[in-house]
């Protein structure tokens, strides 16, 4: 791809064009947006395949790419549009991993609290748990400490635990 | 408390999302084992993260555009390698901007300087070249990448190479790159061929090591 070939673009989106646009889509929330930046990623990456000099995986390379233009995305979007749970409120008075257990086993119930999770937040998760990636390869990709990568996690969960045990109070789990 | 090397358990509980997903080194993994078979409130937060990870394993996300996705992003490639229609280029700072039309004749111009002072060096050496021999070096031998600007004329180009001592190997690529060699490698280093064209940046808008 990096000599301009269309026949290696070709494999390569194919070969990629899915788990970069379930990345994207995690992060923005909207398929339309996520279709957009999924063309603008593998546009960037055709332009720049010549200057890849495979110091990471691909798969990192081009995840990086789509984090940075999915950034880019949610920059240029109203201030506002979404409502997301702030991971200090939600940290207080968290409730515990057991009591949780069962809210976290209905796939809707998780998927309205991923949801309601910050960008930086729903990245991590995405990327540990649909990826299964290492910290240290995520960190890589959302260009951030290791350590950040952890605590991002951690107060993922917690805010999960908190919006699941939520809704099971409420009696929708 | 802590682990047997002074990890904290604050500090193992951090890494319980990546014991689950199996990407903990050896050692790490040895440590939240160790954990888990004290703590019940690991073992909770393990079982927990593991009902989470399934959960966003067997979540349901509509289709990725797939072949119309590549027919939009084929379309988006060809655009922006025509000329611009307007003074002001809509894709400018983002992408290569190339100009096609008169690309092919800049390149043959070029390639016929190279052919010429390559078959005059040989003729000067006494050597007697065949075409194929002064080839137009191949890909193996190219070292720079450079685009040029698209209102750069052939003499322009023709001069930006000669200063920097290196001629058109290959090229243009789908995105109007071309790869360069040095013409004489003993005389001219890569960095310097670099800086040269880097120097003109009037004509030479991007030139990198290949």
């Amino acid at each position: 791809m990096a000599a301009g070939d269309q026949g290696a673009l070709d494999a390569f989106y194919r070969l990629y064009e899915g788990r970069v646009y379930r990345f994207i889509r995690s992060k923005l929330n909207d398929s339309f947006d996520a279709a957009d930046v999924l063309n603008e990623v593998m546009f960037e990456v055709w332009r720049s395949a010549s200057r890849f000099e495979g110091r990471s995986s691909v798969s990192t390379w081009v995840l990086g790419i789509a984090h940075h233009k999915a950034i880019d995305r949610i920059r240029r979007r109203k201030p506002g549009e979404s409502v997301e749970l702030d991971p200090e409120i939600a940290e207080d008075d968290s409730p515990d991993a057991a009591e949780t257990l069962s809210a976290a086993q209905d796939a809707e119930q998780v998927r309205n609290c991923v949801d309601q999770l910050s960008e930086a937040h729903r990245s991590v998760v995405h990327l540990a748990f649909f990826e299964d990636l290492p910290y240290g390869q995520i960190a890589e990709i959302v260009g951030c400490p290791e350590g950040t990568v952890k605590t991002r996690m951690f107060h993922a969960k917690k805010a999960l635990m908190k919006c699941l045990a939520g809704l099971k109070e409420m009696g929708l789990s | 408390m802590m682990a047997d090397n002074g990890t904290k358990d604050e500090e193992l509980d951090l890494l319980l999302p990546w014991y689950v997903n199996g990407t903990l080194s050896a050692e790490e993994r040895r440590q939240v084992e160790a954990y888990l078979e004290r703590s019940s409130h690991a073992r909770d937060e393990v079982e927990l993260l593991r009902a989470l990870r399934q959960q966003v394993k067997d979540e349901k996300v509509e289709n990725s555009p797939g072949d119309l996705g590549l027919q939009r992003l084929k379309r988006d490639i060809q655009q922006a390698e025509e000329p611009p229609q307007s003074g002001s280029d809509r894709m400018a700072g983002r992408v290569l901007t190339v100009a096609s039309f008169w690309r092919p004749l800049a390149v043959a111009a070029c390639l016929a300087v190279v052919i010429q002072a390559a078959v005059m060096i040989g003729m000067n050496a006494g050597v007697i070249s065949t075409g194929g021999e002064v080839g137009i070096a191949g890909k193996s031998a190219s070292v720079l990448q450079v685009t040029f600007a698209p209102a750069a004329t052939e003499q322009e180009i023709r001069e930006a190479l000669q200063a920097a001592g290196a001629s058109i190997a290959d090229g243009p690529t789908a995105l109007g790159i071309y790869n360069l060699r040095l013409v004489d490698p003993a005389a001219t280093s890569v960095e310097e061929a670099l800086a040269a064209l880097r120097a003109n940046s009037a004509v030479v808008t991007f030139a990198e090591r290949n």
